[in-house]
């Protein structure tokens, strides 16, 4: 959850305020859906894009991962350039898919999209990403 | 997975700090009281909202009618600092529910289970009173 806040509004505080925002907003339903998964992070998606629109200045974006790993820490430098490169809809679906664990089928539910949308956004940007990666070992 | 998924998912993220733990425990332990505060008092509403259709009508007629025949008991359902309302009457197989005070109910007599609500606890409690007297 922490991870997708953030890497939509791109800093520590607006993420832990866009969780807080989208679990208050859940917690407030008098219906919930079947499916709470994707519903809590649409929540958080809605929070992030209030997060945009009361800022309209573009903000620096931080990483999402933890470039001070000890064991190495060139390793989030280099996720993060890669991820910085594809559009922002295949980022936001890799984030979702490695490192919220969803399905196909809840990132599709939480986008508004088709689960082939969903799947090809992942594909598209893994692809971009891993050749990349490629050229970067060879290069 | 192929192994470079397998090797972006294993890159450490960051991991929120303590601050938003706390606050969300708290937000989770408001809404817990809220849900039991909000449980509370929509239980004795809705009952009210959802049975009262159907039984207000009948009980705004027969009430009418013997309201004009004679006056209403001048039963105190004040007893202390506690004031009770009657949400649901029974009387003689007939089932009512009011929103006013049973004293504007005369067509009702003799033993009559009540539900009421305390008003510093709005919790509803069935008690069996006299009609003609305090709540027993």
């Amino acid at each position: 959850m922490y991870t997708y806040a953030l890497s939509l509004v791109g800093n520590a505080a607006a993420a832990e305020d866009v969780i807080h925002d989208a679990i208050t907003s859940v917690l407030g339903s008098t219906r919930l859906p079947k499916e709470l998964k994707p519903y809590l992070f649409r929540c958080i998606r809605n929070a992030s894009m209030d997060v945009h629109r009361k800022n309209s200045r573009e903000p620096a974006l931080e990483s999402v991962f933890e470039v001070s790993s000890v064991s190495d820490p060139s390793l989030g430098l280099m996720a993060d350039e890669m991820l910085a490169r594809v559009s922002p809809d295949e980022r936001e679906t890799i984030v979702l898919k490695l490192y919220s664990g969803m399905t196909f089928q809840e990132i599709a539910d939480t986008r508004n999209v088709s689960v082939n949308t969903a799947s090809s956004w992942y594909r598209r940007g893994i692809d971009k990403m891993r050749a990349e990666h490629k050229e970067e070992k060879h290069g | 997975m192929d192994d470079f998924e397998k090797w972006m998912k294993s890159v450490p993220t960051k991991k929120p700090d303590q601050g938003l733990d706390e606050r969300l425990e708290r937000l989770f332990e408001n809404a817990e009281w809220d849900a039991r505060k909000q449980k509370r008092i929509a239980w004795p509403i809705g009952w009210v909202v959802s049975a009262c259709a159907a039984c207000a009508a009948v009980g705004f007629w027969m009430g009418r009618g013997v309201v004009e025949e004679e006056p209403a008991p001048s039963t105190d359902w004040n007893t202390g600092a506690q004031t009770f309302y009657v949400i649901e009457m029974e009387s003689e197989g007939v089932r009512n529910v009011f929103d006013v005070p049973p004293a504007k109910q005369p067509f009702l007599s003799g033993k009559t289970k009540v539900i009421i609500i305390d008003e510093a606890e709005r919790e509803p409690v069935v008690k069996t009173v006299n009609i003609e007297g305090n709540p027993s």
